[in-house]
């Protein structure tokens, strides 16, 4: 700028410039959070590695604010986005459906909930029911659950630890085929967990955990693996024990990182640094045998049922139920499978054998089943309860017809989802077929 | 071994084992050859305490920030508050309050002090309560939003962003205390049921003899910056107004009758006179159909210049003359008593001005393009992905984004003015030379190249 001549101008100072008063939206600054983070205007090295960042995690009532913004400052100042992955998560509301807030006092103390139930409780009690963009009807009821959650894992614990190895005893067949059986559920839910975590299924993840950790590993797998009253075990069985409790802690780790750290030092000894914290999974999971899943399958199947009649005539647990199956090939090679029987022995106090059918007939899969009663069968309740099962089974089969006949349906469903029904199908014809003989035979 | 404890005791065992994470530096990452896997946390507010939401958050963060370290990646979660200018400011205010400080008894630097000592007091609960859920953050690189890199970053990217164009200072509504004479923030309004007079007032339509267009308003000394009366589109009763002129009583200014659907039909008479300068509604409506903008008050509330009527009266007496002179004029139609809600300084009591001043915007428009079709294309992934379209409407219709705050816990804006340009109080209207710089003496040398008034050369 050219200055008058002849005059002289007063040369500026500092003290003739006054700043703004005013300060920056706390979002300007929010905005470059991913950026500022790793120091990325200065330090190339860090944001060169680190940026972009995997995965964003926040409320989806701060898409604007925050969410958009931070991704237009990425392209402003770095060329590139600032994240690969947003997972939106719902807002937390009461059982009443609302808002979580200081006013309304609705809000639980978060630290008194951790105190209460243990952080690996709370986790797994708001992860339970957190799916993407859902929003969350916290009840600390889920905290409970969590909570009873650490303690089956941990009476898991207690009861392994309990056992003593006696190298002398054999590795019978029925644990042999536990061990097979739980390491093709272990590799299932493995698979199933990566595509969880791949689609940010978080919630999907940790209840299917929670299953296959409670009802397949506590509740049939340990109580056919766990020695005899008073006996010890033997070796292979105890090793696979601790491999598969071993496992479990690394896929359980992430959400509940304390407990699975604790089992994970008091299963074995560890040389400094072997944490399960930092314990790796395998790069692809392994194989599940499909043979061994479906012969444990209809273990479990006839496991049931038997309980079912256990109930129904309210039989003793001690008393053993003689079971005949028909002469089904392949149920009789499903039978002959080594270690099949001894499992239901253990898991249902049944035995079974092949044969023609007297006695109290029940359904396992499409099979019939007859139970050696040694009591009394009261044939007019019997007749009546086999009736009902009946109708059910026909309005049943009757509906999945419907549904099959709507060509909309047929032509636009996922075809896995055609065939789901066109089996379930087949299944209950299969039982109505079984009934009618069955209802025959009694009358 | 010892013996296991009967059942679960969460208690003696979480900060063992979060002390031994520690320790051993599983939680810290250097970059390395591995595949990095980072998060940032959204930084909770820095005086905040931990709570459900918090604990929905850092889980699913820690679960997969965990699941990505067992998957042998890098993984680096960067934790870290934010100032939370708003909220922390107003906790501090209220604190000070309570030991019977008024936060305009204190210099801008007394109340900073102030503010940091209470930040750092506070500060920092909320990252030992997300320990205590297990969050394995890398604390090494724990980040305040106000710390010196990230203020650093802040201020670059202002200066940036300026000198791309891509930053000015516009006109905008803000909540003014005539008698604080001081911007307010909304958190300082408290709005209240008053009873009040609703005014019918009759506009008389132009180039006709005798046909009328009747108002309601509280504030008839407004009238004088009336600069349109707006009816609603869809409004049987005015159709063949639309477009016509009507003439502001009085001072016989001619405004344009125009057709907006914000305005109520069922409100009132169905026609609402519209000052830009004096209602934040009507300003809207003023940038939808380019009105002119004229503000009858001064900064204590008097009546100004502009007004034309009363000029220097204070706005009540203001008002209570209006009426005199519409009655006298044949303009009032009808009075009635109405109870409305009233905004009132925290402070000082008096009816809250809305007014328009000076503020800093940044132009979203080019910013926004990029980062749109990021989304859109799926280069950033969004789950649930139903939230693409709410994003894809909010950016296609993006407005500027004001980013200037009246406070004092925060950056400051780093623009200089000229003080005897700014000298006794701040005049909110008026253009400033605007000078921008990291630090003053940037802005410094900025003000010399552009005053000329630089180094003296004999």
């Amino acid at each position: 700028m050219q200055k008058p001549s002849g005059s002289r101008v007063e040369e500026l100072k500092l003290t003739d410039l006054r700043q703004d008063d005013d300060v920056l939206d706390t979002w300007f600054s929010s905005w470059l959070w991913p950026i500022s983070v790793f120091n990325g205007w200065k330090d190339q090295k860090e944001i060169d590695y680190y940026y972009p960042t995997s995965v964003l995690v926040t409320g989806w009532d701060i898409i604007f604010l925050w969410v958009a913004r931070m991704i237009m400052a990425g392209y402003e100042w770095k060329g590139e986005k600032p994240f690969q992955s947003v997972y939106f998560t719902g807002m937390v509301r009461d059982k009443q459906r609302r808002k979580m807030s200081k006013q309304l006092g609705n809000s639980p103390d978060a630290l008194a909930l951790i105190d209460q139930f243990g952080a690996d409780g709370v986790r797994y009690g708001i992860m339970a029911s957190a799916p993407a963009g859902g929003d969350i009807l916290f009840d600390e009821k889920l905290c409970e659950l969590g909570r009873n959650f650490c303690n089956k894992v941990w009476n898991a614990l207690r009861l392994v630890k309990s056992w003593q190895v006696d190298a002398s005893l054999p590795h019978d067949d029925g644990r042999a085929l536990a061990i097979q059986w739980m390491h093709s559920r272990l590799n299932a839910v493995d698979t199933e967990l990566r595509r969880h975590y791949q689609q940010f299924r978080l919630s999907e993840g940790v209840t299917s955990l929670y299953s296959f950790v409670w009802d397949d590993f506590c509740s049939v797998f340990l109580e056919v693996i766990k020695p005899a009253y008073g006996a010890g075990a033997d070796q292979k069985s105890y090793d696979a024990t601790l491999e598969l409790f071993e496992e479990i802690c690394k896929l359980l780790h992430p959400y509940m990182p304390f407990i699975t750290e604790e089992i994970w030092h008091q299963l074995k000894d560890r040389a400094k640094g072997d944490d399960c914290m930092i314990s790796l999974i395998s790069s692809a999971p392994g194989e599940v045998e499909p043979r061994v899943m479906e012969v444990f399958d209809h273990i479990l199947t006839v496991k049931s049922s038997v309980l079912e009649l256990r109930n129904q005539h309210q039989l003793s647990p001690k008393e053993t139920i003689v079971l005949v199956f028909p002469s089904d090939p392949e149920l009789v090679t499903l039978w002959n499978t080594p270690g099949a029987e001894a499992i239901l022995h253990k898991l249902a106090n049944a035995t079974c054998a092949e044969g023609i059918g007297e006695g109290v007939s029940f359904l396992a899969g499409k099979y019939q089943y007859h139970a050696v009663l040694t009591i009394e069968v009261d044939k007019e309740a019997e007749l009546k309860r086999m009736n009902e099962e009946l109708a059910y089974y026909i309005g049943f089969v009757s509906s999945v017809e419907k549904k099959l006949s709507n060509e909309k349906f047929v032509a636009n469903a996922n075809p896995e989802v055609v065939e789901k029904e066109r089996q379930k199908k087949a299944d209950g014809e299969s039982k109505i077929e079984q009934l009618q003989k069955s209802i025959a035979s009694l009358s | 071994m010892e013996e296991l404890s009967k059942r679960y005791v969460p208690g003696d065992i979480e900060d063992k084992w979060y002390q031994h994470w520690m320790d051993s530096g599983h939680f810290h990452s250097t970059p390395d050859d591995r595949e990095a896997f980072s998060i940032v946390i959204p930084p909770p507010n820095v005086t905040g305490q931990l709570h459900m939401g918090h604990i929905l958050n850092n889980t699913i963060q820690d679960t997969l920030i965990r699941r990505a370290r067992q998957e042998g990646k890098n993984a680096c979660w960067v934790p870290g508050t934010d100032h939370a200018s708003i909220a922390t400011e107003a906790k501090v205010v209220n604190m000070l309050r309570e030991r019977g400080i008024k936060k305009s008894d204190l210099t801008r630097d007394e109340f900073l002090g102030h503010a940091w000592e209470w930040t750092e007091k506070y500060g920092g609960i909320i990252l030992h309560q997300l320990k205590k859920l297990g969050a394995s953050c890398d604390w090494e690189r724990t980040a305040f939003t106000m710390d010196e890199i990230r203020s650093d970053a802040v201020i670059g990217i202002f200066v940036d962003l300026y000198r791309k164009g891509k930053l000015y200072r516009g006109k905008r509504m803000v909540n003014w205390d005539p008698a604080a004479q001081t911007v307010l923030s909304n958190e300082e309004v408290i709005y209240e049921e008053e009873k009040t007079t609703l005014y019918k007032v009759r506009y008389k339509i132009a180039g006709t003899v005798d046909e009328w267009i009747t108002i309601a308003t509280t504030r008839p000394e407004t009238i004088l910056g009336d600069t349109a009366i707006a009816v609603h589109p869809d409004d049987p009763r005015y159709t063949h107004l639309h477009g016509k002129m009507a003439i502001v009583p009085l001072i016989n200014r001619e405004v344009p009758v125009i057709a907006d659907s914000y305005v109520d039909m069922a409100f009132g008479t169905g026609a609402l006179k519209v000052t830009p300068a004096h209602d934040i509604n009507d300003y809207e409506i003023g940038l939808r159909h380019g009105l002119e903008v004229i503000d009858v008050l001064n900064a204590d509330g008097t009546m100004s210049e502009d007004a034309q009527m009363y000029i220097g009266l204070d706005r009540d007496v203001a008002r209570k003359a209006m009426f005199e002179a519409l009655t006298e004029a044949g303009q009032i139609v009808a009075t009635e008593e109405l109870i409305h809600n009233v905004g009132r300084s925290e402070r000082t009591r008096v009816v809250v001005e809305p007014r328009l001043s000076l503020q800093w915007f940044v132009d979203m428009k080019t910013i926004a393009e990029p980062a749109l079709h990021a989304v859109l294309e799926n280069e950033i992934e969004f789950y649930p992905e139903n939230l693409k379209n709410t994003y894809r409407h909010w950016m296609e219709n993006i407005r500027d984004w004001c980013i200037s705050r009246q406070l004092w816990w925060g950056h400051q804006i780093p623009a200089w003015y000229l003080v005897n340009e700014v000298a006794g109080s701040r005049n909110m209207t008026d253009e400033h030379q605007v000078f921008v710089g990291a630090t003053a003496e940037e802005a410094l040398a900025e003000a010399k190249r552009i005053t000329g008034r630089g180094t003296q050369v004999d």
